[in-house]
């Protein structure tokens, strides 16, 4: 049993112009006991500007699962870097959402969870508060329909789409209200010196 | 329209193409009945008689003859072409020496009715051919764009491909123009006719400010219907026809008129209406194209934006950007008032914008805390124009200034930096003087300063107590090198080989953005017998080999790879240390014993390079400058002997601005005089090398020799 199960499906968004990045994600993923329930999903590509393919990526694995019917979709970008702690976190984040219609659940945010408010009455929830991150999103059943309305599903109209309103992250945060896991159990290279200083160091190359 | 027709406008000078270029326009269309071509023919009666040997459907084609002498230059020639319209729906106007895609007519008309757009114009840079008749398609889809300000202040444009996985099954918008295709309605020739005071280079840029201001949307078609015969190198010119004085007569109108076009605030309005007709349109703004370009005239500068696909800004993007009232300097940015001008200053980054007076009123009125609303209300009052206009000009600016970094808005939730826990991180600084700029970098770890540390080493001060221009700071979390300005990201890297390169190049920009100069060039320097050398050349032809054998035999390190000529026409030492390529240490340890051994960095070209600090015996002193006395274009080629040829002042000119990475300003009288002096009293080389040690002792000959 895994905290993991809590979502329906799981799929690692990966990038094929970095080969190499799909074994290690392969060898975190194996650490943290999912490495054999975590589909490849090709990242679609957007060479001239990398925001395009991200928002299409996220957007085709939500339409997958409003069209299987599911509760709920995890999708992992395939920098992703995991706390050593993330089971527990996520466990106890899994079990004060359990009840509750929740939309958008993030496992980390581009500078870590330490300074929200905290959901009432838990623990491992905090509200994004416009802090959001894509790179470890799940997305619930009662976001599928807004999203799937709000975002184009084809190449220039995402541009345009875009263009309009920022990246992926300016989306996700006009979806409503939102979830991220405290303390924060993901995050990229990118946004590892932004993360809480105390947990730097605890996430898992 | 049930029979629409295309009116083809044409210059032709001297060029024995044109009758087949009509020949090809006529056969190859589909509706050959509903094209008419007007041309204008420049010829010497006697010798181009080879010019009409044929004379494709005499019936559609009306000419406007021209003995050469009479010939004015470019848009003159298009002007007088354009005069022969009589009434067609279409304008297409093309170069003399093309060739037809089959139906070409009916596709032109479809590719516009194709755009999303009212009134849309297909423009490019059309496919290669040679005559007769061999034709060379476009692999991939490709849109004219704007490639960079050229020294004298013209836009040059260019053409790339449409990006791998990108759409490109309809017309892509574009900001740029190409005097070889141009087909839209016939309004054109009414609203942005060709300027006949335009001689020859300037034209496109003048053509895409107008048509677009004039409320034409540019696009270029993905589909190719025409091309171009770009390798006339036996074909006419005028200006190889017309005496010197009046090409440069011609030339120098040409640049006058693009600056009353593109910079109309820099003169009085009785000057700027000289270009009457041939101005700006009505229908938009400059502010507006400059937006949607990605350019600014004033600052000779081109957005981020322009230099990647789709290299220009979505209309959507640019009516949304919001305007809230909170919007104010961004740190560290102090406007200078110049008279009713001014200059911003952004301190961090080290440039300089210059604003004109309408963005200056609007800067100092932001900084004020008025509101958009009273800030276009106040110029709208001021300048007699509309309030919306006020609004969509000041939207545009601020688009600019926030995309430069110089405006934010102070309601924002606060920039917020790295988090790095001084707990953690042993913080080590030391500061480094480069020209007069002290950086201070700020080691997260001693393993980090071991390395980054003796690149630089020859560089530091103490400069306790004093401020630095600025400070780095390198940090290692997990497997992962990260370098900060700030609260800016420089650099996230996986490796520690990538710290120096980008360290150097951060500090060597900033060093040079403060230093006064007119011309930055990419180039070694070295000093001998009292005498500078310069070399320069683009990378891989030997210039850091050369300049570090020169210095194991005794000459002065001035420079590896940058050299600013100062408006005195003196240079500076830039001692950075030397990037040797892995290729060239066989070559330099011996005369540098341990090169070998120096840890290898990775450039972000992907070339691998040693740094080799000088050594500090060949350091000039302090305050020491030189006007360049030599100078040397090496060109490497493996195993030649060493090859040595005078080059005249003129080409050495010429190709000293081939290595100019820089003008930092707009160039004035005194400015070139600078450069040309230089070239004048310099002696100028070209020396092929191949024999280290031969070609060093060549330059040190030279050196000495010079006058």
């Amino acid at each position: 049993m895994s905290a993991f199960d809590f979502f329906d499906d799981i799929w690692c968004i990966h990038h094929a112009a970095y080969p190499a990045r799909w074994a290690v994600m392969q060898a975190r993923l194996t650490r943290l006991g999912i490495g054999g329930r975590v589909r490849r999903f090709p990242f679609v590509p957007s060479p001239a500007d990398e925001r395009i393919g991200r928002a299409l990526s996220h957007r085709r694995i939500v339409q997958d699962a409003a069209e299987r019917g599911l509760r709920s979709v995890l999708a992992i970008e395939d920098e992703t870097l995991f706390l050593d702690r993330t089971e527990e976190v996520l466990a106890g984040a899994a079990a004060e959402l359990r009840g509750r219609a929740w939309r958008l659940l993030h496992l980390g945010t581009w500078r870590g969870s330490d300074g929200l408010a905290a959901e009432p009455g838990c623990a491992h929830l905090r509200q994004t508060g416009g802090r959001a991150g894509p790179h470890a999103v799940a997305y619930g059943a009662a976001v599928f329909a807004d999203l799937l309305a709000r975002m184009p599903m084809n190449f220039g109209a995402m541009q345009e789409y875009l263009g309009a309103n920022g990246s992926i992250d300016a989306i996700l945060d006009g979806l409503g209200p939102a979830f991220v896991v405290h303390p924060a159990v993901a995050t990229v290279p990118f946004s590892l010196p932004f993360q809480e200083p105390a947990d730097q160091q605890r996430f898992v190359p | 329209m049930s029979h629409p027709r295309i009116f083809v406008h044409i210059p032709a000078y001297r060029d024995r193409e044109c009758q087949w270029t009509l020949r090809d326009m006529f056969e190859r269309a589909r509706h050959p009945d509903r094209v008419f071509a007007g041309v204008c023919w420049q010829t010497d009666p006697v010798e181009d008689t080879d010019c009409f040997l044929i004379r494709p459907c005499p019936a559609q084609v009306r000419t406007a003859n021209f003995h050469i002498r009479e010939a004015r230059g470019l848009g003159w020639a298009r002007a007088k072409a354009q005069s022969l319209w009589q009434g067609e729906e279409y304008s297409l106007q093309i170069d003399s020496h093309m060739r037809f895609a089959d139906d070409w007519d009916e596709q032109m008309i479809d590719l516009l009715a194709a755009c999303d757009s009212p009134d849309p114009v297909l423009t490019l840079y059309p496919a290669s051919y040679q005559p007769p008749d061999t034709r060379e398609n476009f692999d991939r889809p490709r849109v004219q764009m704007i490639r960079r300000f050229l020294p004298n202040g013209l836009l040059e444009f260019g053409t790339e491909p449409v990006p791998d996985g990108a759409p490109a099954d309809r017309p892509m918008p574009t900001a740029a123009v190409a005097g070889a295709f141009i087909v839209g309605s016939a309004r054109i020739l009414r609203d942005a006719p060709s300027d006949p005071d335009i001689y020859f280079n300037g034209e496109e840029p003048n053509l895409a400010v107008r048509l677009w201001t004039a409320g034409f949307d540019l696009f270029s078609p993905h589909v190719t219907v025409l091309y171009h015969y770009y390798l006339r190198k036996d074909g006419a010119r005028h200006w190889n026809d017309a005496i010197s004085r009046e090409t440069q007569e011609l030339t120098a109108r040409t640049l006058r008129r693009l600056r009353l076009l593109c910079e109309p605030e820099a003169f009085p309005p009785e000057e700027v209406a000289e270009l009457g007709r041939y101005g700006l349109g009505t229908r938009r703004s400059l502010a507006e194209y400059e937006a949607f370009a990605g350019v600014s005239f004033t600052a000779r500068s081109i957005a981020s934006q322009a230099r990647s696909y789709p290299w220009v800004r979505p209309a959507t993007v640019r009516d949304a950007l919001a305007l809230p009232d909170t919007l104010g300097p961004a740190p560290g940015t102090q406007l200078f008032v110049l008279g009713e001008e001014g200059v911003l200053f952004a301190e961090e980054k080290g440039t300089l914008h210059r604003l004109n007076q309408a963005a200056a009123r609007n800067w100092c009125a932001l900084e004020a805390g008025w509101g958009s609303e009273r800030i276009a209300a106040d110029a709208a009052a001021a300048r007699g124009i509309t309030t919306d206009a006020a609004m969509a000009e000041l939207r545009e600016l601020a688009a600019h200034w926030i995309g430069e970094g110089l405006l934010r808005d102070t309601a924002a939730a606060p920039a917020t930096g790295p988090r790095l826990d001084p707990a953690r991180f042993a913080f080590r600084c030391r500061d480094y003087r480069l020209l007069d700029t002290v950086v201070r970098l700020r080691f997260g770890d001693a393993t980090l300063e071991a390395l980054i540390h003796p690149a630089f080493a020859h560089l530091q001060v103490d400069s306790a107590g004093s401020t630095p221009a600025a400070t780095l700071t390198m940090v290692r979390i997990l497997d992962w090198h990260y370098i900060f300005a700030g609260d800016e990201m420089l650099l996230l890297a996986d490796t520690p080989r990538k710290l120096v390169p980008k360290l150097k190049a951060e500090v060597m920009a900033r060093a040079i953005n403060r230093h006064d100069h007119v011309l930055h060039l990419h180039s070694a320097a070295v000093m001998h017998a009292g005498r500078l050398v310069l070399f320069p050349a683009g990378s891989g032809n030997g210039k850091t080999l050369l300049a570090a054998r020169l210095l194991s035999l005794g000459c002065e390190y001035f420079s590896d790879e940058a050299v600013l000529l100062r408006r005195d026409g003196t240079v500076r030492p830039i001692q950075a240390a030397l990037s040797v390529k892995t290729g060239g240490l066989e070559a330099l340890e011996p005369h540098f014993p341990g090169l070998s051994a120096l840890p290898e960095h990775d450039r972000e070209d992907g070339v691998t390079v040693h740094y080799l600090p000088p050594p500090r015996e060949r350091l000039p002193p302090p305050g020491r400058t030189a006007r360049p006395a030599v100078v040397v274009f090496p060109r490497y080629e493996p195993g030649a002997a060493p090859r040595l040829r005078p080059v005249p002042p003129a080409d050495a000119l010429g190709r000293l601005l081939d290595e100019c990475l820089a003008i930092p300003r707009r160039l004035d009288t005194e400015a070139v005089a600078t450069i040309v002096e230089t070239v004048e009293r310099a002696s100028c080389w070209e020396l092929v090398t191949g024999e280290l040690d031969a070609a060093a002792r060549q330059v040190m000959a030279l050196a000495e020799q010079a006058g």
